[in-house]
């Protein structure tokens, strides 16, 4: 990588300060790998691969990308109290084709820093307070070299009867080009009674533009699977934070501080791709959520049957109209409530909302369920420090979002021969057996008793102590009778609370800032652990 | 004098951006042009006649490849196998009428990679021709010949398993191609490929040089045995009858009684028309060995063995040939020449051949397309012809389109069991003159299920969208102009 800079900073005067740079880089990235494996070695110890053992898979490849970059820059403030910076960056990049190698990427930032001003000196209170405002857009490029090229290469077996075979393998991608992210934002910075208290309020908004898809599924009929990327749609992001930090105690030899934080942020698509199916997995079935995303609906909303509990016997299994009567057919008898028109609910089974009172319980009985976005998310933490002791305690929230729980789906399905939790054995047992909340029968390959439904679903929020420190500084005179500089003793704890009436492990569900469809889903994934660290810290 | 100072710079500035500009525009674009160091980009290839031959090989492999799919689709829906210890659920459910759009055996992706290589080579044959002076504008139709025998072969499958298909004819070569293709009607498709086989017949190659080339790559029997099978399933019988004639004028000839299992091992025998070739030697090894005699997935039903098997049926040489009778085995990929009785050992155990087109096929083709038309003399003649080559006596049959039909089919029941042909047979029947007998088809296929599935099944298929498949969910969901085969839209929605 190169780079070369001219920055050019003229004086003038005491009001004004004025810089520009002008930056120019070329980059470019070389990696070559060789890879050898071999199985059935004499022990684990035995680490080398070529020692002794057979191999099984030799390989090696290259790659290399390049890239270029210029890059302006102005900056003029006036007085410490007006505050204007101008950034122009042009890229080009190896791995898209010709015609859509580049990309500009503007951005601009004003701020006022109005505590400056010289009417403002009046308003004791306030130390410091500064209104920012920014825009700027920024790119990004596909993270594999080559993946723009159609590649031909040889195919397993590579002959037919005799004669040597070459193939198409990927697609040509000439509408690749860069994803960009246009964004602004407007922050107010204030500081009262002796920088005391501080706050913070910003808001923003994020649009992102030919989205880049990876792995970006196509027909079959084209011959392929996938194209490896794709630019198409729209992403929006717009949110507000909110931070606040005091002192509430400040003395010599005492300091206690507590900060407070607030964020809210919904995230959605302005447009899909050409083409885009916006129903995918519309087949319901056993652990099955139907998967949709809506354009303008924040990504993370669920879809699915509403649970109502379980039939006590075959004889109470009804449709019901709208009006709540029998549901009849033209001769007068009673439709049998069924799913999908093939099975016939009975006693024990689940019961689920026939939302159009057909009687048959199929996709158009599919209701909203919830959403995995939180509505919240924040932190709160207080610090102690009184002499040479401090003790510092860390939260954070989400708050307002739903989770499905796939490890209940999995544990208490009652369809298989997999281990199930404690859960089923408060289960209908028998015709006219009915308790408050019992589950639905035990029936291998059920076709419908444990269909994606709000029986899975839970309200995720929580709060958790993220971390709690214990430090102790031993005294200065201490140390030096030891013949040591300084000696720190300190314990802490991260997660070890956590408030919630989630049913599972661990409320923190991954979040997905671009797959349309996704969802919160618990799948027992391992917990981020609990820890416990005692230190001790010399130096000498 | 600052002034001036800063006016220089200023001037120097602008010379510096005006550089940079000039050298942006100039040198980077190509410095950041890089291609691979592994295999070929588009730019390189089609430059010889290699390249081209290279990418119709491909095709050929692809299509080997699906040897075992074709024997699923040509059997299983069908009253010739039965199921053993290890077959597999999706396949299970297919033979118990329980085919859904989740069924992996929907997929069509297999056909639609080999129509795209043969697209491929369709499109840029010509374009070769410009730059390579030793490609002959006879070699280069040549080649596009072949891939519009395979290109149309892979389209005859997917009518026969879907109906309605997306009709791609342009190779899929960057992202700027129609990648969401509606459907066309069997009618359209098939019209389609019956015109570009018609016009391209004539250039094939007579000779590549072997046997095997001759027998594994398109030739004109092959040609003509594809438009009279694609006639038939038409319903076009006079045009049937004239592709088996254009392919009686060529050297195929019935393997004489003694040496009938020869066509099945080793192959490529004076019946073979076309075979997709298999080599364990050259590492092209097929996967029907393994699938009927290792894996235990099917043995011949129970109605296969009983019109097949030499002790109920006297059917000594095709019985012996197709199926085992001690447990039942399906024998035609396992069994080694003479009589087909000892079993294929070493690596030539994986090296027998899919015989797509032989022409005792094509000669019982042309008897159910005489027999159509009332010419039940000579329709006869050659199915006491296919008879006798099998020892067995001569039939004589009562003048009626129905009674060939019947006796057609069962002999083509006994000539081709386990070659992937069965279904097809009964689905064109079931199809012939508006669905007359479509109670005989529905009769045949649930004979092989347990009583008390007998009327669901029979009720499922009185629909004749249900004898097809239907489209595979993840296809449907990834292009929103598909539609769904109506008969299994209950089980997809919109």
């Amino acid at each position: 990588m190169t780079r070369s800079q001219l920055i050019i900073v003229p004086r003038l005067g005491n009001k004004h300060s004025f810089s520009t740079v002008l930056m120019w880089e070329t980059d470019a990235q070389t990696a070559e790998w060789h890879t050898l494996r071999s199985n059935r070695g004499p022990s684990i110890d035995v680490q080398d691969p070529a020692a002794n053992a057979p191999i099984n898979h030799l390989g090696s490849g290259s790659s290399m990308t390049r890239s270029v970059g210029a890059l302006t820059s102005v900056n003029y403030k006036f007085r410490d109290t007006y505050i204007a910076a101008f950034n122009l960056r042009v890229d080009g990049s190896s791995r898209f084709g010709t015609n859509r190698r580049w990309g500009a990427f503007p951005s601009l930032s004003l701020g006022w820093r109005f505590s400056g001003e010289p009417w403002m000196q009046g308003f004791e209170i306030l130390d410091e307070g500064m209104l920012s405002a920014s825009y700027g857009q920024t790119g990004r490029e596909p993270t594999s070299p080559y993946d723009r090229h159609a590649i031909y290469n040889t195919a397993n077996p590579n002959q037919y009867i005799t004669d040597p075979i070459i193939l198409p393998l990927q697609v040509q991608l000439t509408n690749l080009r860069w994803q960009t992210v246009s964004s602004w934002n407007l922050k107010l910075d204030l500081s009262f009674f002796n920088y005391n208290l501080n706050v913070t309020g910003e808001v923003y908004q994020k649009l992102t533009e030919d989205l880049l898809w990876r792995s970006y599924s196509i027909p079959g009929s084209s011959g392929y699977s996938t194209l490896k990327w794709f630019n198409g749609g729209e992403l929006f992001n717009e949110g507000w934070e909110l931070y606040m930090r005091t002192n509430v105690i400040k003395r010599p030899n005492t300091l206690w501080t507590l900060n407070f934080n607030i964020s809210r942020n919904i995230n959605s698509f302005l447009s899909f791709p050409e083409n885009f199916n916006n129903e995918v997995a519309t087949t319901i079935g056993n652990g099955q959520y139907p998967r949709r995303a809506n354009i303008g609906e924040p990504i993370g909303s669920f879809y699915g049957f509403r649970y109502l509990g379980v039939w006590p016997s075959d004889q109470d299994v009804v449709a019901l109209t709208k009006s709540g009567d029998i549901l009849r057919d033209v001769n007068g008898n009673p439709v049998p409530l069924t799913y999908m028109g093939t099975y016939k609910f009975r006693g024990g089974d689940a019961i689920y909302e026939d939302i159009n009172h057909d009687g048959v319980i199929d996709l158009f009985d599919v209701v909203y369920l919830g959403d995995s976005n939180p509505d919240f998310i924040g932190g709160f933490g207080s610090m102690f420090r009184w002499n040479d002791f401090s003790l510092t305690a860390n939260f954070h929230y989400r708050l307002g979002f739903e989770i499905v729980n796939e490890v209940a789906m999995n544990t208490e399905g009652m369809l298989d021969r997999n281990n199930q939790s404690k859960a089923v054995l408060h289960r209908w047992r028998k015709q006219g057996h009915s308790e408050e909340g019992m589950l639905p029968r035990a029936y291998m390959d059920h076709p419908a008793n444990n269909l994606g439904s709000d029986r899975y679903v839970e309200r995720g929020d929580y709060v958790r102590l993220a971390s709690l420190v214990l430090n102790y500084k031993v005294a200065k005179e201490i140390c030096q009778r030891l013949n040591m500089r300084s000696i720190d003793i300190g314990v802490n704890v991260r997660r070890f609370l956590t408030f919630t009436n989630y049913s599972g492990q661990d409320p923190e569900i991954p979040q997905s800032g671009n797959d349309p469809f996704w969802f919160g889903t618990d799948k027992a994934r391992t917990p981020t652990p609990k820890s416990y660290t005692i230190s001790l810290n010399i130096g000498f | 004098m600052r002034t001036g100072l800063f006016n220089r710079r200023a001037h120097l500035k602008r010379s510096v951006i005006l550089l940079v500009a000039g050298m942006m525009a100039v040198a980077c674009s190509d410095w950041l042009e890089i291609i691979p160091p592994d295999g070929l980009v588009q730019d390189e290839y089609w430059k010889t006649k290699e390249d081209v031959q290279a990418v119709l090989m491909g095709a050929y492999q692809s299509f080997a490849k699906l040897d075992q799919k074709l024997f699923l689709y040509g059997e299983i829906r069908g009253d010739l196998v039965k199921q053993d210890a290890n077959t597999a659920a999706y396949q299970r459910n297919i033979m118990e009428g329980n085919l859904y759009p989740e069924n992996q055996l929907a997929n069509w992706d297999d056909f639609y990679s080999i129509i795209n290589y043969c697209n491929f080579v369709i499109k840029y044959a010509p374009e070769v021709r410009e730059i390579d002076p030793t490609f002959t504008t006879f070699q280069m139709q040549g080649y596009q010949t072949e891939a519009i025998f395979l290109r149309s072969l892979a389209y005859f499958y997917l009518v026969r398993i879907f109906k309605d298909v997306p009709l791609v004819l342009e190779p899929t070569e960057s992202d700027d191609v129609d990648l969401f293709p509606a459907k066309s009607t069997d009618q359209e498709v098939l019209s389609r490929i019956k015109e570009d086989l018609i016009n391209a017949r004539l250039s094939v190659r007579g000779d590549y040089g072997s046997l095997e080339k001759n027998k594994g790559r398109a030739s004109k029997g092959a040609i003509n045995a594809l438009l009279a099978d694609i006639s038939l399933w038409s319903f076009e019988y006079d045009d049937c009858i004239t592709y088996v004639e254009e392919v009686e004028k060529l050297d195929y000839f019935l393997m004489p009684t003694g040496k009938w299992f020869e066509i099945y091992y080793p192959g490529n025998s004076l019946e073979g028309i076309f075979e997709l070739q298999f080599d364990n030697n050259l590492g092209q090894a097929n996967s029907m060995y393994p699938f009927t005699y290792t894996q235990r997935n099917y043995l011949a039903s129970d109605y296969a063995t009983e019109i097949l098997s030499p002790e109920s049926s006297g059917e000594i040489i095709r019985g012996n040939g197709s199926l085992r009778d001690s447990d039942g085995k399906i024998w035609k990929y396992c069994g080694s020449a003479p009589d087909g009785r000892t079993l294929r050992s070493g690596t030539d155990a994986r090296s027998g051949n899919w015989i797509i087109y032989r022409y005792a096929d094509v000669l019982l083709m042309k008897a159910e397309a005489l027999s159509q038309i009332g010419n039940y003399d000579d329709a006869l003649e050659i199915i006491n012809k296919i008879r006798t080559r099998a020892l067995m006596d001569p039939l004589s049959i009562s003048t009626s389109q129905e009674a060939f039909e019947d006796a057609i089919l069962l002999e083509r029941a006994r000539e081709f069991a386990f070659e992937g042909k069965r279904w097809f047979d009964l689905l064109r029947m079931g199809r012939r003159n508006n669905f007359a007998r479509k109670s005989k088809l529905i009769e045949v296929i649930i004979e092989k299920v347990p009583s008390t599935q007998k009327l669901v099944l029979a009720s499922k298929l009185s629909n004749p969208f249900g004898w097809y498949f239907p489209i595979y969910y993840l296809e449907l969901e990834k292009n929103v102009n598909l539609e769904q085969n109506p008969y299994y839209e209950a089980f997809t929605t919109e």
